[in-house]
């Protein structure tokens, strides 16, 4: 699944670190989702949605045929 | 909370093994006694540090969030993926040791071996199947 996490993040001068930190996962996690090699959880989803102010749709992008 | 009086009850379950170990002589055999004496230890050991972790991360803010990032859903999941594999590896590499030990007489195995190693892969089977058969109703 796309996402926009990386350019959310960097439109708001974040590091991977600080985000982590908010959302309470390892650094790693953000590297992985931002990459597009992990997908998160509905819970997490959430955080990092309400974490932007935005919402989940804005950030990770479905696209049909995806498993 | 509920992690931490399981491990208090099995701290205590380690304290009155190592007590039966020493101290209960008249009906448990010597070597009953022995592995007695030296599981409760183990026990006591494990629980002991588990609770003094539990201890630390509920007094440390600093150390719980480390705890939440480095066991987050992520590495939860590779946990278990790591875990599910090494698993089915380990009983396969279990049940071609047991057929081999039991079909090549040449090796001198003890046939109880064979019947251990095939107890343990049923074993993990009806494990696994009441585990999902239990988690599918759970979740």
């Amino acid at each position: 699944m796309k996402n926009r996490l990386e350019a959310l993040r960097k439109a708001r001068g974040i590091k991977q670190e600080e985000l982590a930190e908010a959302l309470e996962v390892s650094r790693q996690t953000i590297g992985s989702l931002e990459n597009g090699r992990y997908n998160p959880s509905i819970l997490l989803a959430f955080k990092i949605a309400r974490y932007f102010g935005t919402t989940i749709e804005d950030i990770f992008i479905y696209e049909e045929g995806e498993t | 909370m509920k992690r931490k009086r399981l491990l208090i009850a099995l701290l205590v379950i380690g304290v009155v093994l190592w007590w039966f170990g020493f101290y209960v002589t008249s009906f448990i055999p010597d070597d009953v006694r022995r592995f007695l004496i030296y599981a409760g230890p183990v026990i006591i050991g494990i629980c002991a540090g588990r609770l003094h972790r539990l201890r630390r991360l509920a007094r440390d803010p600093a150390l719980r969030r480390k705890d939440a990032a480095q066991n987050d859903e992520r590495n939860m999941a590779i946990q278990n993926q790591a875990g599910m594999i090494a698993g089915g590896v380990i009983v396969i590499l279990l049940s071609f040791s047991a057929m081999a030990f039991s079909l090549i007489t040449s090796l001198g195995v003890p046939e109880w071996i064979s019947y251990f190693l095939f107890g343990i892969c049923v074993c993990y089977l009806l494990l696994y199947e009441i585990l999902y058969q239990w988690l599918q109703r759970k979740m």
